[in-house]
């Protein structure tokens, strides 16, 4: 294996520092992974999938089963990288995976020895059966099965890159650089259709980058580029990649923006996501060649016949000295002819009886010699080819003579090729076979929005490839409103054979007893051999479906790029049938593997999701507030003052407000305007309780329903005018009822002159509670008038503060004299600012969500962990609120069987014994008893009470409100922690309310 | 008078940042002036333009286009919903027939501009947002970051996201993010 002096696409005055496993590479721009390995004479690269055996370079496209490796190191550190798709560039780190200590000496090789064991379906007769524990059996050796098998290693590093996201809208999509997709593009870019033309390649140009260089086929491109470059309405993507394609005429495509450089440069992405609109596509995918089945075709040294040819022209790579050329088609004439003319001694075992003299003169001529009815039976050699056994085969592949063995370091074949139909297939489901191409190709529909166009429909000429593209680019420029005229097509070139005429489909060579001579692989990347196949036949498999699963041939990256058509040709031999009539699996997103990062774009970390900010959010963070999630908000949890861990700061915290004045900020309440004529009625039918009563000026405590009579939410509502209600909702569940009100009104309640809008944004919202909280709130809002009289409990009255109108409820959900204010919310952080200036006197203190909790399980009111969705009203003690007068929303439901049940568990106050909390989630059991099942309830919220200087919990628990003063088990599972406590009822503290009410 | 806060305050900043060389993207802020939003039922309509009218503007608009006069922009976000911002005070129109509400401190305006800012976009929704499709003028009503916003076409290069406050700095911040490739210019009052 040499770099020529000469030809090839590499930039020789640019040499690239690459490396693999340690060893330097002679890379140049211009040259792939793969490309610098064949020049470094690195011919084992990988190891298999199950069997460890040496791989080496296959291919030299997205195809490649072998060549996998680790790329690059630290938190860029890359796993199952295809070499040969992998960009050269300056400090290009690279390694082998799979294999230990390295891929050119692996200990895991012995599971070849292995192998008879290890067939088809190992798995699951081995870890699945009739026998006992072999659940547990397959759990404990998984890890090692785990290890031992597979692909690359992941970091645990967090990426430092950036990847992105983008839209992109357009009349037509081409996806394929080469001739048909240029041709396509040209063709609807001159009509004036907006055009995004994708190629995988760093370089467009398709087949023909696989010429040699200097040729009009060159000239034919660069004409091309140049026109489609100058048209506006055209966008050119290189590196990209269309991965899917989707319903709603989308497809999914990723463009690797910085993957060719060692890290993405001043502040660019290292991959973009493109979520492509288009109204038109056209598959210009081309073809990929197939592999024939052989003894040993796995072996470092064997490769496709155009991926030689690739490496001999692209990037002047002699990638074998003596040469064996395999081939059941004329396409690989021309590698053959090419490489001895580059100096290679060059033998062509024709798979074929017979063919043409004007096939095989210029090969002749370039001094290969042809052996007609020839094929490899075996590859030999141990960590790379050595020589090739060629036998006389018969027209199905079997020898019928002497085998010979000829010296080779290469062997390259040549199996037919096989239509890039994937993207088609994402849409439309199975492909046909063509029996003249022995291919799969697309359905040829009329109404279809993607069209395939060149090898991709098996094209059998280079003249037909540019015309069906150009023609494809004209129809999809006209179906999308773009009539103008689009020229002339582009004139064809001199280009070797295809592979349609005369191909015989042979896929497998085998001796005179049917079997191949040793190890045969269909699946390269999943170990698959022939063998397998006809296993699976012997033990009854006989839909594709169950083939690929039972086999697992065609998974993985190779997703039956290679190894379909081989595999189910096996098959349809085995079952005496035509391959259509055995039929193909189904091709799936994504066609070649996509980074996990690339879907994620931006959306990770930080912004995995939104984050909502309360408007006085800055003040809390500025002075010392521990934040803590709430749904999508940011609340503070508690003030730690100096050495405060939360317990101490959370009993201190609530503690202050019974003895003096609290603040908390409650901004994240769900606020909802209810507006109209019939708001009333729409209350009365949310609602469980009345609201046509409701006066202007006064607010009310309301209890919501879902459908089903379980409880959805609480809440207050005000009446601000005649047409005009404010709906508080509790933080979690605010979107939830705006959603179903919305719901409601759009559907069930048309009739309703309602209209709800959510006004969470628009009004901020701080509760000040304690007994000085009405001499605090007097001095600030001079003029309101917030006496026990003028303001009692659940009526509002407006007041301002500077100018700034703010409106305050009189409401308490701590149980202490409170009052709720809410503030337009620009100036909310002023308000807290002066209130908690203004304060000072009265010892104000803000206070957390914490402590916020703790001074309503002290009052016994509900919250989120008892508005949990299981619970109804009457578990709740909430029933009182429900009116008989009215339908509302689970008023029928309610009074199922099931939720009237006596024995439902119902909510309770525990008082816990000793110095420990119960934990939220505990099960409670009886005194006595075994400790099993799901018990008598569950606690639901818990805390110690600074007021009643003990550990408190809500609790729903069975029978409940019979069992005050009982003792119960309270067991905490997961911390192994059993407690006891007395039930009590939920109201602890001021069960009168005389504090609220003062 | 108390001090009016934006949402954004951590955020307008005078700064550049991300990517070095030409700046693509200014970005800003201002608060809405008197956001008014009108919503009716069947005759929904005629009670709308009636308040149109009284404020100098002239049709409904569409659901892409606003109607705008007199330093008065009214978009039309639902068949029955109007927002309108420079309205001054509608309480006054509240009636049995329609609904007026005050959303003046539920937005914050985010002004987005550069050569780059329609490819910030295209990062940020799935819709069209090329000049053909989305000239000057037009507004539509999407999601950054699953936020819910109204994005007006201020010129060529220019938009104007209207953002709820208490989401604003994370819809501010995503923009950020997708912007540093272009190099980026946050424009302090």
């Amino acid at each position: 294996m040499k770099r020529l002096d000469t030809g090839g696409r590499i930039d020789r005055s640019k040499p690239l520092s690459v490396t693999f496993d340690g060893t330097a590479l002679p890379a140049y721009h211009g040259d792939t992974l793969a490309s610098a390995m064949l020049a470094g004479d690195t011919m084992v690269v990988g190891r298999s999938f199950k069997y460890h055996r040496p791989r080496g370079v296959y291919s030299a496209g997205v195809e490649e089963p072998g060549a996998m490796v680790h790329l690059r190191d630290g938190n860029r550190h890359e796993p199952n990288a295809r070499a040969t798709v992998v960009e050269a560039f300056d400090g290009l780190v690279s390694s082998g995976q799979n294999a230990w200590p390295n891929v050119r000496f692996d200990v895991g090789a012995v599971n070849g020895l292995f192998s008879p064991f290890l067939s088809a379906g190992f798995y699951y007769k081995t870890f699945i059966g009739p026998f006992k524990n072999t659940t547990k059996f397959w759990m404990m050796c998984e890890a090692f099965i785990r290890k031992a098998a597979g692909m690359g290693r992941g970091t645990y590093l967090e990426d430092p890159d950036h990847y992105e996201k983008r839209n992109a809208f357009c009349d037509v999509l081409v996806i394929g650089g080469g001739v048909a997709g240029l041709s396509a593009a040209l063709a609807a870019g001159r009509s004036g259709a907006k055009v995004i033309l994708a190629e995988q390649d760093f370089e467009l140009g398709g087949a023909v980058l696989s010429e040699p260089i200097g040729g009009e086929d060159e000239a034919w491109v660069e004409a091309v580029l140049t026109e489609l470059q100058s048209m506006e309405n055209v966008r050119i993507l290189t590196r990209t990649t269309a991965f899917g394609a989707y319903d709603g005429d989308v497809y999914g495509l990723v463009e690797r923006v910085s993957d060719h450089l060692k890290a993405p440069e001043n502040h660019q992405v290292r991959q973009r996501y493109w979520m492509v609109h288009a109204e038109r596509s056209i598959l210009a995918t081309g073809a990929i060649e197939r592999p024939l089945v052989f003894g040993g075709n796995d072996k470092p040294g064997v490769m496709l016949a155009n991926a030689a040819r690739t490496y001999l022209n692209r990037f002047a790579i002699l990638p074998g000295e003596s040469v064996v050329v395999c081939t059941n088609n004329d396409s690989a004439y021309e590698t053959a002819a090419e490489l001895a003319r580059a100096g290679a001694t060059v033998t062509l075992a024709e798979m074929r009886a017979s063919v043409p003299s004007s096939l095989t003169h210029e090969a002749t001529e370039a001094g290969v010699s042809i052996l007609i009815g020839h094929a490899v039976l075996e590859a030999r050699g141990k960590s790379r080819v050595a020589s090739a056994v060629v036998v006389p085969i018969d027209a199905s592949g079997q020898a019928s003579g002497a085998p010979k063995t000829i010296p080779a370091d290469l062997i390259a074949t040549s199996g037919g090729w096989s239509p890039a139909v994937h993207l088609w297939s994402h849409l439309f489901g199975k492909p046909i076979y063509n029996e003249d191409a022995a291919c799969f190709i697309p359905r040829s529909e009329e109404n279809h929005k993607m069209q395939a166009a060149g090898t991709a429909m098996a094209t059998t000429s280079l003249s037909e490839t540019i015309e069906q593209g150009f023609d494809q680019g004209v129809k999809a420029a006209q179906a999308t409103g773009h009539a103008k005229e689009c020229g002339a097509r582009p004139d064809h070139f001199m280009t070797g054979a295809y592979w349609q005429r005369g191909i015989e489909p042979i896929w497998a060579v085998v001796r005179t007893n049917g079997k191949c001579q040793g190890k045969a692989f269909v699946d390269f990347q999943h170990d698959v051999k022939i063998s397998d196949i006809d296993q699976a036949h012997l033990e009854g498999y006989v839909s594709v479906e169950h083939l690929k699963r039972y086999t697992t041939t065609g998974m993985a990256t190779d997703q039956g790029k290679l190894s379909n058509v081989n595999a189910l040709a096996r098959m349809s031999e085995l079952r005496g049938m035509k391959i259509p009539e055995v039929g193909t699996t189904t091709f799936r997103p994504p066609f070649t593997p996509i980074s996990m990062a690339s879907l994620v774009g931006h959306e990770h970390g930080k912004h995995f999701r939104p984050t909502r900010l309360s408007p006085i959010h800055h003040w809390h963070v500025e002075n010392g507030a521990k934040m803590t999630e709430a749904g999508a908000w940011m609340r503070p949890w508690y003030y730690a003052e100096a050495g405060e861990g939360l317990d101490e700061a959370y009993i201190r915290e609530a503690a202050h407000v019974r003895e003096h004045v609290g603040m908390v900020d409650v901004s994240t309440l769900g606020k909802i305007a209810i507006q109209g004529p019939d708001a009333a009625e729409f209350l009365n039918r949310m609602y469980v309780n009345g609201w046509k009563t409701l006066q202007v000026g006064r607010l009310r405590y309301g209890v919501m329903l879902r459908e089903d009579g379980f409880v959805m939410d609480d809440g207050a509502t005000a009446r601000l005018g005649e047409h005009d209600y404010f709906m508080s909702t509790t933080t979690a569940n605010a979107a939830k009822v705006l959603a179903f009100s919305e719901h409601l009104l759009q559907t069930a309640w048309k009739d309703l002159k309602v209209h709800v809008t959510t006004v969470t944004d628009q009004w901020a919202a701080i509760a000040v509670a304690g007994p000085k909280a009405r001499d605090l709130l007097s001095n600030v809002f001079k003029g309101a008038d917030l006496s026990r009289e003028a303001l009692p409990n659940n009526h509002f009255t407006y007041a301002k503060l500077d100018g700034v109108a703010v409106r305050i409820h009189r409401m308490s959900y701590s149980g202490e004299l409170a009052y709720e204010v809410y503030i337009p919310s620009g100036y909310a952080r002023a308000v807290w600012e002066t209130l908690h200036e203004q304060g000072q006197k009265y010892r104000i203190k803000p206070y957390g969500t914490e402590s916020m909790s703790t001074l309503r399980i002290e009052k016994g009111h509900v919250a989120g962990p008892e508005l949990e969705g299981r619970t109804t009203m009457k578990d709740l003690g909430l029933e009182a609120f429900a009116s008989s007068k009215k339908p509302f929303v689970g008023s029928v439901l309610r009074k199922r069987p099931v939720l009237e049940d006596p024995e439902r568990p119902t909510l309770v106050g525990l008082e816990i014994d000793g110095a420990t909390g119960a934990k939220s989630g505990s099960i409670l059991f009886p005194k006595t008893g075994e400790t099993k099942g799901h018990g008598d309830g569950w606690v639901s919220s818990t805390t110690y009470s600074p007021a009643l200087g003990k550990n408190i919990a809500l609790a729903l628990l069975k029978n409940g409100s019979s069992r005050k003063g009982e003792t119960v088990r309270v067991v905490n599972f997961i911390g192994n922690e059993t407690l006891t406590a007395k039930v009590v009822s939920h109201h602890f503290f001021d069960p009168k309310g005389e504090r609220q009410n003062a | 008078m108390l001090e009016l806060c934006s949402p954004l305050n951590s955020k307008l900043q005078a700064g550049r940042f991300g990517a070095q060389g030409e700046t693509g993207i200014a970005l800003g802020g201002r608060p809405v002036r008197d956001l008014w939003q009108i919503a009716g039922w069947g005759d929904f309509e005629a009670a709308a333009i009636e308040v149109l009218s009284d404020l100098g503007l002239c049709g409904l608009g569409s659901y892409s286009l606003a109607s705008r006069a007199k330093g008065r922009t009214a978009w039309r976000i639902a068949p029955d919903k109007i927002l309108i911002e420079n309205a001054g005070n509608l309480s006054d129109y509240m009636s049995a027939n329609l609904a007026t509400l005050d959303l003046s401190h539920a937005r914050t305006v985010i002004l987005l501009s550069g050569t780059q800012a329609r490819d910030v976009l295209s990062q940020l929704i799935a819709i069209d947002v090329t000049e053909t499709a989305f000239p000057e003028g037009r507004f539509l009503q999407t999601g950054i970051h699953h936020v819910g916003v109204l994005i007006q076409c201020m010129g060529q290069n220019a938009f104007e996201i209207y953002a709820p406050v208490t989401w604003a700095e994370t819809v501010w911040e995503v923009i950020c993010e997708n912007a540093k490739p272009f190099g980026v210019e946050i424009v302090a009052d």
